[in-house]
């Protein structure tokens, strides 16, 4: 899940800030025909993008790379355009040029930022499991969990850069557009440089030492952008708590107490989706590379053609994990662990129909299965279904739990290694 | 307003469609890291594109950021391989280090597959850092895996293994791979 929330949230951030911010400084021009076309800009944009998404998946016709340059170039021209036609003295006669070269940006945004994240939920690796499974439910919903960041900072962006001064507005997305352009056109140009089109040893090195720095510190722009413009709800929250505006009557003032407080509102979102956003790139990403370790395999007695594993040894109400080696030299490995409030016990092959051999972990008391992080109920372990473990035969006898090596044997092909 | 709207928009998805749909197959691109370099009878070159599904179980290629492919082809020999024949049965190993802190950042036997160009040996790799890097390939003897030659007078090709593979496994080693994670 937070593989997808990341994944998402780092894709999707920066354009729904600078399309925010284009959305209310245009807005704030006054020009009714210049927000038309904005809107047309972000939904040729999403219709663009989605198109993009299925040929892209679906063909071969797509150079990633080359496709990109030309969005870069694009984008890059537009931001040009945007920084000249929005210079204060040209502003009052440019607002349709300037919306259009508004329009450019927010189009070649979406355009680049879209196909990819649109297409996640085809390529999410879910071992054969079905889109009914838990593992792809787990994927989709930090999948739709990145676009609800990224809509909401859109919409809190949107809101507040109206209510602030529009020279702020400007100046901050003017800078956050350089960024972003600088940074797209080193990595366009690194694409020729990488298939060999920029042949310049010397042209091509200096290229090389751009994109690394960009490549290795991609998350720095993030930063830069957030940094940059959290100076807004910022603002706009310490001023929602005191009325500025002059009142003649009470009911104006609780009007202008109504506005601070939806102000408030705002500010407080787009903080939560930047502390969001900061948890996804730290903690989270942390969190999410962190890999589990399986418990070792326990010593088991091994006679008459079958494991032999002592109450004594699992009674303690944590998770047991034991192997057999087939002839082929395939370890074959099961789980125990005494049931809650129970004297009985669940047994299973540490593998399951939907995620394989991948095995199961113990944490906070819990049972979680390594590779969709599904948590199990203890109780259900030795049933069939879902992702619990692979069912195997066992009897009881004189203390013990006797697994038949046959039985090991018929699950071989469950475990590759 | 609106119809005008949602005309221009089927329009933008249906002439990118159209325009993408018309345009010619490209295949894959192949990023290269290095061409010809020979050891014993082999012609050994290296690239890397993105991480692709496999068979028998190696569909996944959530994980990784490139498929790493080594194309080795035969040279002159008196092994019995045609000129530029594809070299099959070897074992190949393949270890990424970085120039920058001498770390290994990549390490494994590659496997053996088919793709649209052909057979070849690769792997699906996780390499996330931007950096330079220098690529080692090591071959293995054939005949570790079975492969044999013949050694009469009257049907063999003339030589055999022991000519290039008497004190090891033969390598490759090259420098100064200026790696960028791309986009796919």
């Amino acid at each position: 899940m937070l593989r997808y929330l990341i994944l998402v949230t780092e894709n999707l951030i920066v354009t729904a800030i600078t399309v925010g911010m284009l959305f209310a400084f245009i807005n704030e021009l006054g020009n009714k025909t210049g927000k038309r076309i904005l809107l047309v800009g972000a939904l040729s944009g999403i219709a663009g993008a989605i198109a993009m998404a299925v040929i892209k998946n679906t063909t071969a016709k797509i150079h990633t790379g080359m496709w990109n340059l030309r969005i870069f170039i694009a984008f890059t021209v537009s931001v040009v355009l945007f920084l000249i036609f929005t210079i204060k003295p040209l502003l009052k006669k440019s607002a349709i040029p300037a919306a259009v070269s508004a329009e450019l940006i927010t189009f070649t945004s979406i355009f680049y930022t879209f196909p990819d994240v649109l297409a996640y939920p085809f390529s999410f690796n879910l071992n054969g499991a079905s889109v009914l499974s838990t593992a792809f439910f787990s994927r989709f919903t930090g999948w739709l969990g990145g676009w609800v960041i990224a809509l909401l900072t859109f919409m809190a962006v949107k809101y507040l850069c109206r209510k602030v001064s529009q020279d702020l507005v400007c100046g901050i997305l003017d800078l956050a557009l350089v960024i972003t352009a600088a940074q797209r056109m080193i990595r366009g140009l690194d694409t020729l440089r990488a298939t060999r089109v920029i042949t310049d040893k010397a042209l091509a090195h200096n290229i090389f030492v751009a994109a690394k720095f960009t490549t290795n510190n991609s998350d720095l722009f993030i930063y830069a952008t957030l940094a940059l413009t959290v100076i807004i709800p910022v603002t706009m929250l310490i001023r929602s708590f005191r009325i500025t505006q002059p009142y003649k009557n009470s009911a104006e003032k609780r009007k202008l107490l109504a506005a601070n407080q939806k102000n408030r509102g705002w500010s407080i979102v787009m903080i939560l989706c930047y502390i969001m956003t900061i948890l996804c790139m730290t903690w989270f990403t942390y969190l999410s590379t962190q890999t589990v370790e399986l418990s070792p395999i326990e010593d088991a007695l091994i006679k008459d053609g079958a494991v032999w594993v002592s109450f004594d040894q699992v009674s303690d109400g944590h998770l047991h994990r034991f192997a057999w080696t087939s002839e082929n030299g395939v370890q074959i490995r099961f789980i125990v662990i005494k049931k809650p409030n129970s004297s009985s016990y669940g047994i299973g092959l540490d593998a399951c129909d939907i995620c394989g051999e991948t095995g199961y972990y113990e944490k906070n008391g819990k049972i979680v299965c390594k590779l969709c992080d599904v948590v199990m109920n203890i109780n259900t372990i030795g049933f069939k279904g879902g992702c619990n473990p692979k069912v195997i035969d066992y009897k009881i006898e004189n203390g013990y739990i006797i697994v038949p090596t046959s039985t090991l044997l018929e699950h071989e092909k469950d475990f590759k290694s | 307003m609106k119809k005008a709207l949602l005309m221009l928009l089927t329009a933008v998805m249906v002439l990118s469609m159209a325009v993408v749909a018309n345009a010619q197959d490209l295949g894959f691109t192949e990023y290269p890291i290095f061409e010809d370099e020979e050891v014993g009878f082999m012609n050994v070159s290296a690239v890397y594109f993105q991480p692709v599904p496999m068979s028998n179980g190696n569909e996944n290629v959530e994980d990784f950021d490139i498929h790493l492919e080594c194309d080795v082809s035969a040279m002159e020999n008196d092994l019995g391989y045609g000129l530029g024949d594809w070299v099959p049965y070897l074992t190949v190993d393949y270890v990424v280090t970085s120039e920058t802190d001498g770390e290994v950042a990549a390490e494994g036997t590659f496997m053996v597959m088919s793709a649209s160009d052909g057979p070849h040996y690769g792997a699906n790799i996780s390499l996330s850092e931007a950096d330079t890097y220098t690529v080692k390939f090591i071959f293995h003897n054939p005949e570790e895996n079975g492969y044999l030659v013949h050694i009469d007078a009257e049907t063999g090709p003339g030589g055999t293994f022991d000519e290039y593979f008497a004190d090891g496994n033969l390598e490759v080693e090259v420098d100064g791979w200026d790696y960028t994670p791309q986009e796919w």
